[in-house]
C-alpha cells in the first residue's frame, strides 16, 4: 500500500513550489515554506487522515509559513501582500488552478542562461522535490557544493532578472528543445548514469517520465514533447533486460525479452502515434522514439525503418555519435560489411570520440562479418576507455567470444 | 578625446575593504573627465548570445576566457591618452586588477545611439561586443553595419547610450598598479581573438528582452555578445 503523504509528495511538491515562486518571486523562501508544509503534513495527516484536497491544503499551508517567514524576517514588503492577497483567491488554492505556473517553473529552470548543471538540479528541487542531498548523490558531488550550485541558480535568476514566464510564440519553439535537453538528461542520467557503478538508477528515470508526463499534460499534442514521453517509456521498457544478474549491459538483440515491459512499450507506442499525427517533418525526439519502437518489436524489427530513421535524425544532430549509430543500424539492416564501410570512413574522417562507443561498435560488427581477430582488437582498445563496470563487463565477455583465453584465435569465418 | 575604461578584476581574489571607488568617480565629475560609468553585477550573472545559421544561441557566460573579468566601465573624456590614462591609474582597483583603457571610435559617431530619454523602469544590462576574428574575415559592410539597429533601439528608448572602441594596438591601455608602482602597457588587454569591440548599455524589463535585442544585433551574428546585469540604483 502506498503511503499517502508518498503519492501526494511526488504530485504535490512541483505545483505548490510553482505557485509560490510566482507569488512571492522568492525561489529559497517557496522551497522551504513547501518543505514545511510536507513536514507538517507527515505529522497532521498520519493522525487525520488525507484531506479531500491535498494539493489546496499543502498549498495554504505553504503560504502562511511563507508569511510567517516574511513576518520574522521583517520583510513587510509587496511579497507579504502579495501572498495575503492570495489567500482570498480561494479557487487558487485547488490544484492546476492556474495551470501555467508549473509550466513556468519547467521553462524558468531550464533557462539557456543557467549553466546546464544548474537546471539540472534546479529542476531536481523544485520539480521533484529532491533534497539536496539526494541530487549531490546522484551526480556524484558534495552536498556543499550542490547547495552552492543552487544558490548561483537562484541568484542569477534574479540578478539577471531571468523572467518566471512561459515563453510565448517563436520563443517557446526556441526555449522547448533545452527543456526537453533538461528532461531527457534526467531520464538518461537515471538509465546510465555516466560515473559510478550503478548502471541504472529507477527513481531518476521514474521523475523524468513524471515530469515529461506533466509537460505533455501541460502542452497537449506538442509532437516533441509527445516523442519525448514515447522514447522514454519505450527505453525504460527495456530497463531490467538490459543488465544481466552480475550487472553487465546486456546488447538489445541478447536481450530477454520476456522481460521487456510490455505495457510500457504499449503506452510508448501509443504515445508515438499520437506524436505521429503531426504534420511536417519529426523533430530529434520523435526520430528516436521511432528507433526505439521499431527496436521495441524485437525480432519483426526492420532494420531500414531505423537506418532512415537515423538519417533524417543526422539533419537535426550530425554528430558523430549519431553517424556511429547510423552506422551500426546500417550493419545490422544490410550486412556487417556496410555498416563497417561508414565506420572507417569515420575514422579517417578523425570526428569519433575517445569513448569505447567507437570501438565497442567496430569491434561487434567485425564480429558479425567474421573477423575474430580485428574484433578482439577493437573490443580490447574499447576496454580501454570503459567509463563504467557495466560497460567493462559486457566487453570482456564479447572479447571471450572472439578471442577466447587458452585457446587458439580463430581466423576466418 | 573620448575612451572606455573596463574595470577588470578576478573574481576569485579577495576585494580590498578600501576600494572603494567613489572619490575617483567623484574628481571625475569635478574635473569633467568621468562622463558616465557603472559597476556590473559579477561574471556569474553573465550571458552569452550568438546567432548562427539562423538560430538564437543562448549561454551562461562570461563570454571571454581571461581570469580578470569585467567588472564595471567608464567612459572618460580627455585632452589626450595620457591624461586619460593618468586618471584610470588613480583608480582604486589598479591595485589588484586591472584598467583596460580604450580609445572610442568617434569616427563611427553616426552609428553610435544616444541615449534618449529610456523609460524609468526596468534593469540595466551591459552589452559587451566580441567579434570571432574568423568569422570577421568573410564578412560584409552590410552584415556588420549596426545603423538599423541603432535607430531601432534609439526609437524603443531602451537605449543608454552605446560606444565602438578602437581596435588598433596603439588604441588600447592597460593599467595595473603593484607594490605602489604604476605599470602602464601600451597595447591589448588579451589576444585579438578575445578582443572587446564596443559596449551597448540597454534598459529593458527582463533577460529575455534583453537576449533578444542582442539577438537582433550584427554582432551576434559574427561573434559573441555578453550581456550582463548592471548592479541597480
Amino acid at each position: 500500500m502506498t503511503d499517502p503523504l508518498t503519492a501526494a509528495f511526488a504530485d504535490e511538491w512541483g505545483r505548490v513550489v510553482a505557485v509560490l515562486v510566482r507569488v512571492t518571486g522568492d525561489w529559497a523562501l517557496a522551497e522551504d515554506a513547501a518543505q514545511e508544509a510536507f513536514a507538517t503534513a507527515a505529522v497532521t495527516w498520519r493522525r487525520d487522515g488525507v484531506p479531500a484536497s491535498p494539493g489546496a491544503w499543502l498549498t495554504t499551508v505553504a503560504r502562511n509559513r511563507a508569511l510567517d517567514r516574511l513576518r520574522r524576517a521583517g520583510r513587510e514588503a509587496r511579497a507579504l501582500e502579495a501572498l495575503a492577497a492570495h489567500g482570498e483567491e480561494e479557487d487558487a488554492m485547488e490544484p492546476d488552478a492556474v495551470p501555467d505556473d508549473r509550466l513556468r517553473l519547467i521553462f524558468t529552470c531550464c533557462h539557456p542562461a543557467l549553466p546546464m548543471e544548474a537546471r539540472v538540479a534546479l529542476t531536481l528541487r523544485t520539480l521533484c522535490g529532491l533534497t539536496v542531498e539526494e541530487i549531490a548523490a546522484t551526480f556524484g558531488a558534495t552536498e556543499a557544493a550542490m547547495a552552492k550550485r543552487l544558490v548561483r541558480a537562484r541568484t542569477k535568476i534574479r540578478t539577471a532578472h531571468i523572467p518566471y514566464r512561459v515563453p510565448s510564440g517563436g520563443l517557446l519553439e526556441e526555449r522547448l528543445p533545452g527543456v526537453l535537453a533538461v528532461l531527457y538528461l534526467l531520464f538518461t542520467e537515471g538509465y546510465a548514469p555516466s560515473g559510478g557503478t550503478a548502471v541504472v538508477r529507477p527513481p531518476l528515470t521514474r521523475e523524468a517520465i513524471r515530469l515529461t508526463r506533466v509537460l505533455a499534460r501541460l502542452m497537449p499534442g506538442e509532437p516533441e514533447v509527445l516523442g519525448l514521453l514515447a522514447l522514454e517509456l519505450l527505453q525504460d521498457s527495456r530497463r531490467t533486460a538490459r543488465t544481466d544478474e552480475a550487472g553487465a549491459l546486456v546488447p538489445l538483440d541478447e536481450q530477454d525479452r520476456s522481460r521487456w515491459d510490455a505495457s510500457a512499450i504499449a503506452e510508448g507506442t501509443a504515445v508515438l502515434a499520437l506524436a505521429e499525427r503531426t504534420a511536417g517533418p519529426a523533430g530529434p525526439y520523435r526520430l528516436q522514439a521511432r528507433i526505439a519502437a521499431e527496436h521495441a518489436r524485437g525480432a519483426a524489427a526492420d532494420g531500414e525503418v531505423v537506418v532512415a530513421a537515423y538519417e533524417d535524425l543526422l539533419a537535426h544532430v550530425p554528430s558523430p555519435y549519431v553517424r556511429l549509430a547510423h552506422a551500426v543500424a546500417v550493419g545490422t539492416a544490410r550486412g556487417p560489411e556496410a555498416g563497417l564501410a561508414l565506420v572507417r570512413a569515420l575514422r579517417r574522417e578523425g570526428v569519433l570520440p575517445d569513448e569505447p562507443g567507437p570501438s565497442a561498435a567496430e569491434g561487434e560488427l567485425l564480429r558479425r562479418a567474421g573477423h575474430p581477430v580485428e574484433a578482439a582488437a577493437a573490443f580490447r582498445e574499447a576496454l580501454g576507455r570503459v567509463r563504467h563496470e557495466g560497460e567493462r563487463a559486457h566487453l570482456e565477455r564479447r572479447l571471450r567470444q572472439v578471442a577466447p583465453p587458452g585457446g587458439s584465435e580463430h581466423t576466418g569465418t | 578625446m573620448q575612451f572606455v575604461m573596463l574595470v577588470r578584476v578576478d573574481p576569485d581574489l579577495p576585494v580590498p575593504e578600501d576600494a572603494d571607488a567613489g572619490a575617483w568617480a567623484d574628481e571625475g565629475e569635478r574635473t569633467g573627465m568621468r562622463l558616465a560609468g557603472q559597476p556590473a553585477e559579477g561574471p556569474e550573472t553573465a550571458t552569452v548570445v550568438r546567432v548562427r545559421g539562423g538560430r538564437t544561441l543562448v549561454e551562461d557566460g562570461p563570454a571571454l576566457r581571461q581570469q580578470e573579468r569585467i567588472a564595471g566601465f567608464d567612459v572618460l573624456q580627455a585632452d589626450d591618452a595620457d591624461a586619460a590614462v593618468a586618471y584610470a591609474a588613480k583608480h582604486p582597483v589598479a591595485a589588484f586588477g586591472a584598467l583596460e583603457v580604450r580609445e572610442v571610435w568617434e569616427d563611427f559617431v553616426t552609428d553610435e545611439p544616444t541615449a534618449q530619454e529610456p523609460a524609468e523602469e526596468g534593469v540595466d544590462y551591459l552589452f559587451v561586443h566580441v567579434p570571432d576574428q574568423d568569422l570577421l574575415v568573410d564578412a560584409t559592410r552590410e552584415g556588420t553595419d549596426p545603423t538599423a539597429w541603432v535607430r531601432d533601439v534609439e526609437r524603443r528608448r531602451v537605449t543608454l547610450g552605446g560606444h565602438r572602441l578602437r581596435d588598433e594596438p596603439e588604441a588600447s591601455t592597460v593599467i595595473r598598479k603593484r607594490d605602489g608602482e604604476v605599470l602602464v602597457t601600451r597595447g591589448p588587454f588579451a589576444e585579438l581573438a578575445e578582443q572587446i569591440a564596443g559596449i551597448d548599455l540597454v534598459r529593458v524589463s527582463d533577460l529575455d528582452e534583453a537576449i533578444a535585442l542582442a539577438a537582433a544585433h550584427p554582432t551576434s551574428r559574427i561573434g559573441t555578445i555578453e550581456i550582463r546585469p548592471l548592479v541597480a540604483g
